[in-house]
């Protein structure tokens, strides 16, 4: 059956943004595309840290980016700070950005190694940009000039994410998408296809559509309770099941990095937004009560709490067929890989681009429906890798959680992957996927997976060569010098929206 | 323990790679030996291909342009030319142009739909100047037409391999003989003679089991230079290379029995050696991947070169898995070569990499690839189209833009680039010229 009309349930940053996305992505289609979802049922709200793919994301829509950063109040985020992850007392930052200069004739690190070796080279955090950047609370938008440092870096955003929903909801419904207020009550399916028809609704309103995507978050109500895609529990490996989230007032300056403070039975974060700071505590039920977990989350706070704590539950794992039918899930509906590296909203802009990119031009092809969830599949499997990483090498011995974590078995394709940078530095490369070098030398070399061996290339490299490397973090200060301050550069970029909201 | 690199062989692959360990990686060998020997020697082809991504290996080897066509009898390549139940050129390069991010080859089946697309490669710059054996160097401004192609070489082998051969000596590499080999203890032993190397060997479901080169004849020149001509013969494939000269025709014989097993090896780094190019991976080759392969293997042996202290078995195993997978993925694409030269579109593979590849791009015209692949995303749609695939469907944003406007804007291009290339020169004018520069007689072009 030719699709014409979309019905997207459920709003959120997962609706909204799907919303938005197709609206824009397909709007020469003429497509009917509406969304339902009720002001009863609260959102997750998910990834108020984000990664610098949403951008692009933004930029396709044609968002103006000022505007958006002061509607949501939102700071730039250049990486995240890992703290007591390896050893407690450990800090690193993964950055969204390189190591080295801008040319490099071998992967920079194998080049630090040597140096480090020889007692020339201290932090390889030094050597990039971002996390000095970072480090030093100060800001400046990326150079296009591939020869120049401020090449090396990109950025996202910490934002409000129920705000980012609204404004994408004013976007799409500006670009014809229609909004529904209401609670849906049932599915009605096609006897012989099985596909589903419409959503019945309370008002006794029925939407029907040729395409269906599930943005219900966790409950999954059309791709899981209805259409029966099985979800694959990963919470063996990610073992964190629960999060307690509450924001509190600003305290000190808002920094362009977000904060991950490992804890006896997981890990806190730490959002600085313009006008408020997210916190939340992401915990195993198994090693620790919900009392206890919400002790350590508010007895940590740099300032008052801006209302009460929300409680999350949920579980690792994804959905190996995202797309069934008719039916398409997109968000927490599809799966969750915990909030670690901020990959929530990437994923949901996956899906929207994978969609986009596969939507059915006639009926729904069985070929389309392969592709999209070979291609999330792989997404999620990737992902999954690099989190487990952050538990995994660690030599935290002080709680049955870090002792669960360390010694538990793992994915052979992260096992591989360990193997391999812990005997000669070498980073297993792969096309498609999130995370790639930096990103991985980040996380290994910040919690202590220092290589046996290097590319024996950076030991030929010439002392010539070797000084102007070891001369790297003098001009990455150089160029840090004239930055403005973080917070000066949101403020001068983009007002905030609004006083800080209850 | 001194550090010294055994390479095996006395091919064109061989003192390739000779010349690329003295020049990559100098300072990590003290000695690189080559030790060829009759039971080595392999009949070296009298032309060869050096496709676009080559240019940076010859880089990488200290081969300019100019030693290139003083020294190895170079021409411009410009891609192929496909003959079979049609002429499809398969060139280096960019097909029309995409409009709001739908790739173009969507825009072209919706002309088909309604019979107003010319055939698919006359929307391609490179093509063009192709089938009309016109050449200029790429303009480097991306707004230009002239941007949107790439070039490659056609090499003559004989010339290439003593040019080969002079600069890897010159570079320090050594001779020594079989004997010599068993005598000393060589830190890393490459295989480039070329044959099947032990050990397991995998073959491929969608290519004949075996091949042979059963003729190859070299003539005076004559024919296109900016082409190599692909035909399909009954008992197997004809190729004509065009270096400046001769004009060399090679028969492949892919039926059963012949002298080469087509496949690959299961490991092609064991213990301390490691085989290259013929030695690790045996295909018909339509497209004559044997530097496109060459150069991605030494480029990945030099990233995960043996260090001290680490035990060999971890960088060989990732060099395994990376090295197979370029090959198969390599090998999908001369599988579908040798589709193209058979009837169109009735083909199914039975590789699940390629038969997703096919089905996807049958189904809506998307580019599958993969992980560690050689060929690029427009290098495959181009295959496919020119084998006969295509899409039953095509994305519904190229559906969306009104019919009219598309077939205004494409036809435009067409003329564009019909236009930008009848006012280039002729390659072999454009050669004289060069060779006369080089001379210190430049013409006028």
């Amino acid at each position: 059956m030719q699709v014409r009309r979309i019905v997207i349930a459920g709003g959120g940053t997962a609706g909204w943004m799907t919303a938005a996305g197709l609206s824009k992505l397909l709007g020469p289609l003429g497509l009917d595309i509406c969304l339902v979802e009720s002001e009863q049922i609260g959102t997750v709200g998910v990834g108020e840290a984000t990664l610098p793919h949403m951008r692009f994301f933004n930029r396709t829509l044609g968002l103006d980016e000022r505007e958006l950063m002061a509607f949501t109040n939102a700071t730039f985020k250049l990486g995240i700070e890992f703290r007591d992850w390896a050893r407690i007392g450990d800090s690193y930052v993964h950055p969204f950005g390189d190591y080295g200069p801008a040319d490099q004739e071998i992967p920079f690190h194998h080049v630090w190694h040597r140096l480090h070796a020889e007692g020339r080279a201290g932090r390889i955090d030094d050597f990039s940009l971002p996390v000095r950047m970072s480090e030093r609370g100060k800001f400046d938008f990326p150079s296009t000039d591939p020869d120049n440092l401020l090449s090396t870096f990109s950025y996202a955003y910490q934002l409000d994410a129920s705000l980012y929903a609204k404004y994408l909801r004013r976007f799409s419904e500006a670009n014809g998408v229609r909004r529904i207020e209401g609670r849906i009550m049932s599915v009605e399916r096609n006897g012989d296809s099985g596909d589903i028809r419409a959503l019945a609704l309370e008002s006794g309103e029925r939407l029907e559509g040729e395409l269906f995507i599930d943005c219900t978050g966790f409950r999954a109500m059309l791709i899981g309770k209805e259409m029966g895609a099985e979800f694959d529990d990963w919470s063996n490996w990610l073992p964190c099941d629960r999060a307690i989230a509450v924001a509190c007032e600003m305290a000190g300056e808002s920094v362009a990095y977000t904060r991950a403070t490992a804890r006896p039975a997981g890990w806190q974060w730490r959002i600085p937004l313009q006008h408020r700071t997210g916190n939340g505590h992401v915990y195993s039920s198994d090693c620790m009560s919900d009392d206890e977990a919400a002790d350590i989350l508010l007895g940590s706070l740099e300032a008052k709490a801006l209302g009460d704590p929300k409680f999350l539950r949920f579980k690792a794992g994804m959905r190996p067929k995202q797309w069934v039918g008719n039916c398409v899930s997109i968000g927490l509906s599809s799966g969750f890989l915990e909030p670690l590296e901020s990959t929530s909203i990437y994923l949901i802009q996956a899906g929207i681009t994978a969609l986009a990119e596969l939507m059915p031009s006639g009926g729904v092809d069985t070929r389309d429906i392969e592709e999209f969830n070979r291609v999330m599949q792989l997404e999620y499997d990737r992902i999954r890798d690099f989190l487990i990483l952050h538990y995994h090498v660690t030599e935290r011995d002080d709680s049955d959680f870090w002792n669960y974590v360390r010694t538990m078995s793992i994915p052979d394709s992260l096992r591989e992957k360990i193997e391999l940078f812990r005997s000669r530095g070498v980073v297993q490369e792969y096309k498609d996927g999130l995370f790639l070098h930096p990103s991985w030398v980040a996380v290994y070399l910040g919690q202590r997976v220092m290589p046996q061996g290097r590319d024996p290339r950076a030991d030929a490299m010439d002392e010539a060569r070797l000084n102007e490397m070891l001369d790297l973090p003098a001009q990455i200060e150089r160029k840090l010098d004239p930055c403005a301050a973080h917070e000066d550069a949101v403020k001068s970029y983009c007002k905030p929206r609004m006083a800080a909201p209850s | 323990m001194s550090r010294t690199v055994f390479i095996l062989g006395d091919t064109v692959e061989a003192w390739a790679t000779g010349l690329y360990v003295r020049r990559v990686l100098d300072k990590l060998v003290d000695n690189v030996v080559i030790a060829p020997s009759a039971e080595h020697r392999t009949s070296e082809p009298s032309a060869l291909v050096a496709p676009p991504q080559t240019k940076r290996f010859f880089s990488s080897l200290g081969l300019t342009e100019e030693i290139l066509f003083r020294e190895a009898g170079a021409s411009f390549l410009l891609g192929a030319e496909i003959r079979a139940q049609e002429t499809f050129t398969l060139a280096y390069g960019q097909y029309g142009v995409p409009a709001n991010s739908v790739p173009f080859h969507h825009f072209w089946m919706r002309m088909m739909d309604v019979d107003a697309a010319a055939p698919f490669d006359h929307y391609s710059f490179g093509a063009e100047l192709a089938r009309s054996g016109r050449f200029v160097h790429p303009s480097p401004d991306p707004k230009r037409i002239e941007s949107s192609f790439d070039y490659g070489y056609t090499l003559e082998g004989t010339a290439f391999g003593a040019c080969l051969r002079a600069q890897a000596l010159s570079a320090g590499v050594m001779q020594a003989s079989a004997q010599d080999i068993e005598e000393v203890s060589p830190w890393l032993v490459l295989d480039c003679t070329g044959r099947e190397s032990r050990g397991n060997w995998v073959s491929w479901p969608d290519l004949p089991e075996s091949f042979s080169v059963d003729e190859e004849v070299s003539e005076e020149p004559s024919g296109n230079l900016s082409v190599y001509t692909v035909q399909r013969l009954a008992d197997g494939v004809s190729i004509c290379l065009h270096p400046r000269k001769p004009t060399v025709t090679r028969r492949l014989g892919i039926s059963a029995g012949g002298e080469c097993r087509t496949g690959r090896s299961e490991a092609p780094w064991r213990g301390n050696a490691v085989s290259l190019g013929g030695s690790a991976c045996q295909l018909p080759g339509l497209h004559s991947p044997q530097f496109l392969l060459l150069h991605a293997q030494l480029d990945l042996l030099a990233s995960l070169l043996p260090a001290e202290n680490v035990a060999v078995d971890v960088v060989a195993a990732e060099y395994n898995r990376r090295a197979t997978r370029m090959m198969d993925n390599v090998a999908d694409f001369d599988a579908l070569a040798l589709t193209s030269l058979k009837k169109a579109g009735l083909w199914r593979y039975s590789a699940p990499s390629l038969a997703r590849k096919a089905e996807q791009f049958v189904s809506r015209g998307r580019p599958v690839t993969y992980d560690d692949e050689l060929y690029s995303e427009q290098d495959w749609i181009a295959a496919f189209i020119g084998a006969g695939f295509l899409p039953e469907r095509v994305s519904p944003l190229a559906l969306a833009a009104p019919l009219e406007a598309v077939e205004r804007n494409y036809e435009g291009l067409r003329r564009a680039i019909v236009q930008a290339a009848s006012r280039l020169p002729d390659q072999q004018q454009y050669l004289d010229h060069l060779l006369s520069i080089q001379q210190g007689a430049p013409n006028a072009v």
